[in-house]
């Protein structure tokens, strides 16, 4: 009865039934990976196979599994491909919780757009899927082989690639030619991978097993910094038609300076105009300062990057036609006419982000820089130059690019730097005001705010608008009550030590709280509240304060006539590992003079240190919300 | 969908020459021939803020007849824009994406003879960039759309742009709407368009500003069409006919000028309400042989389509699938109101919105069974699903507030974007959207409150108003205890209704649990501490929803050595005013009145008492349109703060916007004003 045939087919039955999703069931996913989770990886196999220096294969297949509302970005498929990144065999399955399919995803589902961020034009293009699903979990499985025509970077592995991601197994496994030079890092893994070899490829696998969702904390480091990553880089590749090394920060310099390699000649006119502006000088500074304003009056910051492009900058000639670059082309541009009057410069890549860089001085790879500035030496002097900024003077660097990692390009193998970066008491802001109290609870304000250091992009930023515009986004900026700009004027100096100065009056018809005999007059009515992130209760992760500042105010209130002071708030000195404040709060007859100082450092700190942090923050910020309280001279005083 | 097809118009012709009219004369702008004016301009004479203005901007439309036959009739749009930069940050006035329609990857519009120039002034010589063809870059930005963009060449403050470029297309439905208002200034802007009479358009201008010319005239345009006849027999011969086709042409000529640059602005419901712009949409065509086909240009005629589309009307009936499931839901259920909420819960339930906006739906039955789709095919679903419960149901389309106001004078079916629910129960009507899961039935979601929609019926074709059937609703009561250190602890009982009901349960329902949501709460209010948290209705979702929570609270006094200082309405007072600026050009558009009733009651410590109370206030808004009230009272040791505002009208037009600005000014002047207790 129970022939060959019917066991074997029983047995395939048995198998394709385990086959089509059962294992994808949510109820299984062990407790701990719930804790802080939104989404949970249930399995990850990622392959990538490097077959030569220009072309490579990456095999993706992941299960994701969808707690709740918040979690649905996990279930997205968000695949970025240019034009030497070809997609194919593109598979999304959407399972109920229990693990049976509520849809297959069609191919005509997926919506495919181009991408520009910031740049007018690029060929990055992305495909992309969210399902929507009306019941919580919900699983998503997706599947898609690249083809990479040529590549600098490889795509590498970070599971737990999300906050409030949870990992229950994923693997990475690199396929790679014996004799391919790729190199490995590894960050916070700590099992062992496995290598094997057969038929002259090796395989390296890692995998991670059962990893507790991280949880955002405010001020800590990025994701990338915490969570199990492998990068990989190729020593040597080949990319739209160029080709280059990674071994060491040498052979990439020399790569760069390749590239650039007589992009940097000039039209005859423009070389005679430079000269006609720059000979009578002497002083080198002098004359570099002359072109670079010659270079913001006459070019503009237009991002345009295509294929190797994304690298090689316009020729200057290209440049000097059309009047516009990206970061690139506009400091090779710079550079080449820096080198038309006997200055020396290099061409520099530095990393630009708001926050703390990533930088792995032992992993040279083109992950890291994405700016491009120049440099300049006088003597023993240094002075950068930011070139894609209209407003800046020469020598100064944002805050984004301030104090990083920076690539010094040179014809003997290249520099590795870290940019300057001005401490606290130069990134200055201070606020000078004469207020005159009024009876009836108005104010007349005289202001004059400086901006400097640091803050002076900030100051920039306001300056730069039409007189309308700063008027307009003044209002916005202040937060008194019922008031009016009378007059506001914005100063800028341009130079080594350059400021932005403001200067206004305003009248505000509701500055001080009239309640009976007594007038309440806010301490500091023109400081905004200060920022206090997030109570966290039990902190994990270290936090970073990476911009540094030195805010001085000095107010004096003039105190109406037929009011005196009944109180007046005390002084206060607070010290820190984070920072100072001090308060002084003096008075005579007639008026009140208020001086505060408040310094903040940078640094990294450990997670316990957060609450203390906060105090210092909050008590700051109860010194500077007291009242003075005037009270109505009475016939019988 | 009706909206989308490609026309063209039949006619049997083996070859065909068409003669178009040249260009009008009297064109306001010549491509390159720029005036000394014009360079050596330094500011912009109406507005000396302005980075770049555009001196000039001439749009022609035109038809013509492809050649080859095959094509009918294609529109060409040329324009040709002369842009000048008074500064720095007016460089970019003359960067350029041009947005050309495809259909399906093969039809697409095209590009043509695109020119560019700037012009500089250098050392009193003019000095020429020209746009190179590799500057202008091509790609797909999706399924519908392909972008053309470059970026000018040379351009500096004093530079003169000027720019030139055709779009040739095949798509005669919507032909290129005119802008006229930028957000630059434009001293010139005309359109000149002419229409063949085979086709009729609607027009519809948009904005605030008026248009200084507007002509209307006629012309004849002309077709010629070779055919060729070969005759049999023992010698063949090719006989050739001209056929001459005259036919009108409709000219409009308009014009504005010393446009305003367009300003963004708070509170409104969307900026092309309010931008100048000019559109076509076609409403009828005849052929050459006098047949009139009629498309929308008439509401009833819109009704008719729609009640016969496809994907409208016919869609609706075809959802019969639905009936057995209906009929046992419903089983034993006499009452109509019932019937409604229990067949609106029951689809609002099984269907999750995937946020894509509609009026047609290409297929109901795999959303029904997949439990998900857009908001036609669930309100689609719904309509029928009540027809089978026997409940006249009807179709309301709409269009959404970010989608732009419906103009009745001007009926247009491409204004909709969406389609709700109309029942009238007991002579009372009822509208519904089964996309917002937190909604009862009857509350509408926010994106449909826009005006009015049109009722899409046989009988009872109709407009209907979308204003709010509730507004935004609180009454909150504090029962507190102040400490003579200044901590106050208590507890504070909410009631919400209406829409804040709904937006407080999405909320809450998008965190990932009730704790979670409370927790982010606690955080984003330095000096709070939860302590117990009772819900009474969360999911109830016809009962206003009740929170009962015990709190503490140490930042709501500031300690000035006798003194205790109190904020009375603790972190409820409304802080900052959202009307700061000195005037508006544009109307506040409110979603919905505002309700909010804000009791506070404190034990003061034992031996502590008030000084000078804060003096009530009322303050209303002219014609009932809203009111504030503010009182405070000491009753021995209690003392008791009550803070009602409500704001009736929803809609302000600029010249109100003074005294709304005024209101919130007093208001919040008012609430911030803080109470002195101090020892006895």
């Amino acid at each position: 009865m129970f022939n060959k045939n019917f066991i074997f087919g029983l047995i395939v039955l048995l198998f394709y039934e385990s086959a089509t999703g059962q294992g994808y069931s949510c109820y299984s996913i062990p407790d701990s990976l719930k804790i802080n989770a939104t989404s949970v990886l249930r399995f990850e196999e990622n392959i990538l196979t490097v077959k030569s220096i220009s072309s490579a294969t990456y095999k993706v297949h992941r299960v994701v599994t969808v707690l709740n509302k918040k979690g649905e970005n996990s279930g997205q498929l968000v695949l970025q491909y240019d034009k030497f990144i070809i997609p194919s065999d593109i598979k999304i399955v959407v399972f109920d919780a229990s693990g049976k399919i509520l849809k297959k995803v069609k191919d005509s589902e997926i919506q495919d757009y181009s991408i520009e961020e910031s740049s007018l034009f690029s060929d990055n293009r992305v495909k992309h899927y969210k399902p929507f699903v009306n019941v919580y979990p919900y699983s998503v499985e997706i599947s898609y082989e690249l083809e990479f025509k040529g590549y600098i970077g490889l795509p590498g592995w970070i599971p737990a690639n999300q906050y409030n991601l949870s990992v229950e197994q994923s693997t990475y496994i690199l396929n790679i030619r014996t004799e391919a030079e790729i190199k490995i890092k590894e960050l916070n893994f700590h099992s062992e991978k496995s290598t094997s070899e057969k038929d002259g490829i090796k395989t390296i696998q890692w995998q991670l097993n059962g990893f507790n969702a991280i949880d955002e904390e405010p001020l800590s480091p990025s994701l990338e910094e915490l969570t199990p990553r492998v990068i990989v880089a190729s020593n040597k590749f080949f990319y739209d038609g160029y080709s280059g090394s990674l071994e060491s920060w040498r052979t990439y310099n020399d790569w760069i300076q390749s590239l650039n390699e007589g992009r940097d000649n000039l039209p005859e006119l423009t070389i005679q105009k430079i000269h006609t502006l720059t000979d009578t000088i002497k002083d080198l500074r002098q004359k570099a300062n002359i072109l670079y304003e010659y270079l913001q009056t006459r070019m503009r910051y237009v991002s345009i990057q295509l294929g190797i492009g994304g690298f090689q900058p316009f020729t200057a000639e290209t440049v000097d036609k059309v009047g516009y670059g990206d970061c690139k082309a506009l400091s090779n541009y710079y550079l080449a006419m820096l080198k038309a009057v006997g200055i020396t410069a290099y061409y520099a890549l530095v990393i630009y982000n708001p926050g703390r860089p990533i930088f792995y001085h032992d992993f040279p790879a083109n992950i890291y820089f994405n700016h491009v500035i120049v440099c300049i030496t006088f003597g023993n002097d240094t002075v950068w130059a930011e070139c894609t900024n209209k407003y800046f003077p020469l020598g100064y660097l944002s805050s984004g690019v301030a104090g990083h990692p920076a690539l010094i390009v040179t014809p003997e193998g290249g520099k590795l730097v870290t940019t300057p970066k001005s401490p606290a008491e130069s990134n200055l802001f201070t606020r000078k005001c004469e207020i005159k109290l009024i009876n009836d609870g108005k104010g007349e304000i005289k202001m004059e705010t400086t901006f400097s250091g640091l803050r002076l992009a900030e100051g920039l930023g306001k300056y730069v608008k039409s007189p309308e515009d700063q008027l307009k986004n003044l209002y916005e900026d202040i937060s008194l009550i019922d008031f009016n700009i009378i007059s506001h004027k914005y100063y800028y100096q341009k130079n080594e030590s350059p400021f932005i100065k403001l200067k206004a009056v305003i009248n505000c018809n509701r500055l001080t709280t009239i309640s009976g005999q007594r007038m309440f007059v806010p301490l500091k009515p023109l400081s905004d509240e200060i920022y206090i992130p997030e109570k966290v209760e039990a902190r994990k992760t270290p936090f970073i304060i990476d911009f540094s500042y030195y805010d001085i105010d000095s107010i004096v209130m003039l105190v109406p006539q037929n009011y005196d002071i009944e109180s007046i708030p005390s002084n206060s000195n607070i010290k820190s590992e984070f920072g100072t404040y001090d308060l002084s709060v003096n008075s005579s007859d007639a008026a009140i003079t208020i001086v505060s100082k408040m310094k903040l450092n940078t640094g990294v700190f450990v997670s316990s240190e957060y609450d203390r942090y906060r105090s210092f923050l909050s008590d700051i910020d109860k010194d500077e919300n007291q009242k003075i309280i005037l009270k109505k001279i009475t016939a019988t005083k | 969908m009706v909206v989308m097809k490609k026309l063209s118009v039949l006619i049997s012709a083996v070859l065909a020459l068409a003669f178009h009219q040249c260009l009008a004369d009297g064109s306001p702008i010549k491509f390159g021939k720029v005036n000394d004016n014009e360079l050596k301009m330094s500011v912009y004479d109406l507005d000396s803020s302005a980075h770049a203005a555009i001196l000039c901007d001439y749009g022609e439309t035109w038809f013509e007849y492809d050649r080859s036959g095959d094509k009918g009739f294609q529109v060409y749009f040329k324009r040709t824009v002369r842009i000048k930069v008074f500064d720095e940050e007016g460089v970019n006035a003359g960067d350029s994406k041009i947005i050309l329609y495809q259909s399906n990857g093969s039809d697409r519009e095209k590009l043509i003879e695109t020119e560019g120039i700037t012009f500089n002034l250098e050392n009193e010589k003019i000095v020429k960039t020209k746009l190179e063809n590799k500057s202008i870059m091509e790609k797909e930005e999706d399924k519908y759309h392909i972008a053309s963009t470059f970026a000018m060449p040379n351009v500096r403050q004093g530079s003169v742009i000027d720019i030139t470029y055709t779009i040739k297309s095949d798509f005669l439905f919507n032909i290129q709407p005119w802008s006229f208002q930028y957000l630059i200034p434009v001293k010139w802007s005309e359109y000149y368009v002419k229409i063949p009479e085979y086709f009729i358009y609607k027009h519809t201008l948009l904005g605030y500003n008026s248009l200084a010319i507007n002509e209307n005239s006629t012309q004849m345009g002309n077709i010629t069409f070779v055919s060729s006849e070969r005759s049999g027999g023992m010698v063949t011969k090719t006989t050739y006919n001209n056929e001459n086709i005259s036919y009108k042409e409709s000219c409009y000529r308009l014009v504005m000028k010393d446009i305003p640059a367009f300003k963004e602005e708070t509170f409104l419901t969307t900026s092309s309400n309010y931008r100048s712009i000019y559109s076509f949409e076609l409403s009828s065509t005849k052929s050459i042989n006098n047949v009139y086909k009629d498309y929308t240009n008439t509401w009833e005629k819109i009704n008719e389509l729609l009640l016969d589309d496809e994907n409208f009307g016919k869609r609706i009936k075809s959802a019969g699938f639905i009936r057995d499931e209906i009929e046992e839901l419903i089983s034993g259920i006499q009452d109509t109101t019932e019937k409604v909420i229990i067949v609106y819960e029951f689809l609002k339930n099984r269907m999750r919105w995937n946020l894509t906006n509609s009026l047609t739906s290409d297929d109901l039955k795999k959303p029904y069974s997949e439990g998900n789709g857009t908001s036609a095919d669930i309100n689609l679903l719904l309509i029928k699903a009540l027809r089978e419960a026997g409940i006249d149901a009807q179709p309301v389309a709409l269009s959404t507030r970010k989608n732009g106001m419906i103009n009745p004078a001007h009926p247009s079916l491409t204004d909709f974007n969406y389609v709700i629910a109309l029942v009238k129960i007991n002579g009372k009507n009822m509208l519904l959207d089964a996309t917002e899961p937190d909604a009862p039935a009857g509350l509408l979601p926010e994106r449909c409150l826009n005006d009015k929609g049109r009722i899409i019926s046989e009988k009872n074709a109709d407009w209907i108003s979308l204003n709010p059937e509730g507004s935004d609703k609180r009454t909150s009561l504090y029962t507190l205890a102040l400490s003579p250190d200044g901590n106050i602890t208590g507890i504070v009982s909410h009631k919400r209704e209406f829409y804040n009901a709904l937006n407080y349960r999405k909320d809450i329902h998008s965190a990932s649990s009730s704790d979670d949501f409370y927790k982010e709460l606690e955080k984003e209010t330095e000096g709070l501490i939860y302590n117990t948290i009772n819900l009474t209705d969360l999911d109830s979702i016809y009962n206003p929803v009740g929170e009962e929570i015990g709190f503490s609270f140490s930042n709501g006094v500031e300690m000035n050595g006798d003194i205790i200082l109190l904020n009375p309405l603790l972190f409820e007072n409304t802080s900052e005013n959202p009307f700061k600026l000195k005037e508006r050009n544009y109307p506040v558009e409110l979603p919905y009145p505002i309700n909010e009733l804000l009791i506070f009651t404190y034990e003061l410590p034992p031996g502590f008492t008030t000084e000078d109370l804060p003096k009530p206030a009322m303050v209303t808004l002219p014609s009932n349109a809203g009111k504030f009230v503010y009182n405070v009272t000491l009753n021995g040791n209690t003392l008791m703060i009550t803070s009602t505002v409500q704001i009736k009208k929803t809609l302000f037009i600029p010249a109100e916007y003074e005294t709304l600005k005024e209101f919130f000014n007093l208001l919040i002047s008012k609430q911030s004003e803080q109470i002195v207790i101090r020892k006895t």
